[in-house]
């Protein structure tokens, strides 16, 4: 239909002086954001829609066929890495989601706590306590990360799970999120009329102000997940035991061996297809339901 | 604290009566304290203990005494500045910082104004396929770096690339990436590539938050048969472009208050117009 329109368009232009003059403004705006975005869109499916055709390939198509050409191995290369070390990838790939998993349902819970108390409660120190939570944004991760783990040495916690899941758990960012998002959703009346009925104020959080945070803290949970999943700096400082290591360390790993032993190349190319799945679906899924508004603070109530 | 005051509750059965009003507000002052407890601990923890201890052992060193081994022979003592002064003569260190502030100035200008660029054409409502192109600018935001380096540290091979392939046809000269200047581009690439699309959803979000009224007023501010008898309307788009920013566009509304829109008649227009 629409391109039907765009079809008709310069002949109605030509046809009438009067259209002729309104037409081509109009459409030269439309045309040149739309191809630019399209350029956009395509710089970015680029190096994405080359993973998928390489995973197809097999070693020797690799190098030899052309890039965008698919090859034949896919089910081969499956095959090479479910095998690799008795299917270490799985392993990989399982520990991932729980980093990202519990770690983003940690920092969700942490993150609406705080941004609750300090979006409803006037209190001593309120904004005090908020500058210096937030103040941990512009701390770059590799600065913490380094006495982050000469600490858990000190603890003996290094090489566990827990090392990399709990500096992950307080997130800056969430809080501020959070914060934002409460002050906006919960009116400081409905606060007060449950206070009225006698609620007390764990009750008020989890009955009431909770449910309304809820499209918020979805939010939350996506962003930090995402952060989790992606990070590699803090668990390649933390593991030594490639049984713990997240899909990015064991991906990192396997390229490394992969420059002595091309033969990997593939393994290595199918299994950061497959590590990119995951999250391109869970994208896909819940960008209706992801408020975005959030990310620049603003909330339409 | 909740049980007690429910058996109060229940005891007297008068629901809005029952709360001591210093019970209550004994309770929403403490409150604050308890939910910001997790965060608090964390934040002690995880970020101002590293960072303490990150400041202690700048100022410290690691004296080893006899052959080093045993428990007493590694201690660490005062070492004043030293580990500064070393720090800010080692060339490495300086070159390092260089190249970081180097690869950091082609970065966040080009991230920076391609998101730019592509929140305000998303904006713009004459735009054809913006819910594709929005999640397609998007996507490399899910996958992690490693991935992406990985991607395009095989894009950037010879033997695989398409860009290569492409040039070896045209029989343009095919430059080293991975080597020299042209290194600072590649990495730069890899980061821009990956950061665009989420600083244009959070420019893009901040575009739909302008009121709908700024741009209807200026739109209104230049009805085109006052400007023009021939009636082009392409000024009518043009301020779509730059109102965000211009003070112009408030001055244009506070003028155009006076006239309904569906009242436009082709009066001259009494100020000058949008150019």
């Amino acid at each position: 239909m629409s391109s039907l329109a765009v079809h008709k368009a310069p002949a109605a232009a030509d046809a009438t002086g009067a259209e002729h003059s309104n037409r081509p403004p109009r459409r030269r705006l439309s045309l040149v954001p739309t191809i630019t975005l399209l350029l956009g869109a395509l710089y970015c499916l680029l190096p994405v829609a080359w993973v998928v055709i390489a995973s197809t390939k097999s070693g020797s198509e690799l190098f030899s066929t052309f890039t965008f050409l698919p090859g034949s191995g896919f089910t081969d290369n499956l095959t090479d890495l479910n095998a690799y070390r008795d299917g270490i990838y799985w392993q990989w790939m399982a520990n991932s989601a729980l980093y990202a998993g519990l770690g983003a349902l940690l920092s969700t819970c942490v993150s609406a706590f705080s941004g609750y108390a300090l979006a409803t409660y006037r209190f001593r120190g309120r904004e005090t306590m908020f500058n210096v939570l937030l103040a941990g944004v512009l701390m770059p991760p590799i600065i913490l990360a380094i006495p982050q783990y000469l600490l858990m040495a000190q603890a003996d916690l290094t090489d566990s799970y827990w090392s990399v899941l709990l500096p992950q758990v307080l997130s800056p960012y969430g809080v501020y999120l959070a914060r934002i998002y409460a002050a906006a959703a919960v009116p400081s009346d409905v606060v007060e009329a449950g206070r009225m009925d006698g609620a007390g104020e764990w009750r008020i959080f989890t009955r009431i102000a909770l449910p309304m945070m809820i499209p918020g803290m979805v939010t939350v949970f996506l962003f930090q997940f995402v952060a989790v999943w992606n990070n590699f700096l803090l668990p390649y400082i933390m593991l030594s035991d490639d049984e713990k290591f997240p899909i990015t360390l064991g991906l990192f790993t396997l390229l490394e061996q992969g420059a002595n032993t091309p033969a990997l190349y593939t393994l290595v190319i199918t299994g950061a297809f497959l590590a990119v799945l995951p999250l391109v679906a869970l994208f896909l899924v819940i960008q209706r339901f992801w408020s975005l508004d959030l990310l620049s603070g603003a909330v339409k109530s | 604290m909740t049980s007690a005051h429910r058996k109060s509750y229940g005891a007297e059965g008068a629901p809005y009566a029952s709360p001591s009003p210093v019970g209550t507000r004994e309770r929403v002052r403490s409150a604050p304290y308890f939910f910001l407890v997790p965060a608090t601990v964390l934040f002690a923890l995880f970020f101002a203990l590293p960072i303490g201890y990150a400041l202690w052992l700048s100022f410290h060193k690691v004296k080893v005494s006899g052959l080093g081994l045993g428990a007493g022979a590694r201690k660490e003592v005062w070492a004043g500045l030293d580990n500064y002064t070393a720090a800010f003569t080692d060339s490495e260190l300086l070159d390092g910082a260089l190249r970081v502030l180097g690869y950091g100035c082609i970065v966040v200008p080009v991230m920076l104004g391609l998101a730019l660029v592509f929140a305000l054409m998303l904006d713009s409502d004459k735009v054809r396929l913006a819910p594709f192109t929005r999640l397609a600018i998007f996507l490399p935001y899910a996958i992690p770096g490693v991935v992406a380096a990985l991607l395009w540290g095989f894009l950037y091979l010879p033997d695989v690339s398409p860009f290569y392939f492409v040039l070896e046809r045209l029989g343009l000269p095919q430059p080293d990436l991975l080597d020299g200047g042209p290194l600072y581009l590649a990495l730069s690439n890899i980061a821009i590539w990956g950061g665009t699309g989420f600083n244009m959803i959070v420019i893009y979000t901040s575009l739909q938050a302008i009121p709908v009224e700024v741009y209807e007023a200026a739109k209104l501010d230049a009805p085109p048969r006052c400007r023009s008898p021939s009636g082009s309307r392409s000024r009518w788009w043009r301020p779509r472009w730059c109102s965000p920013s211009s003070s112009r566009s408030s001055r244009r509304s506070r003028c155009s208050t006076s006239r309904p829109p569906s009242n436009r008649s082709p009066t001259p227009c009494p100020r000058r117009g949008a150019r």
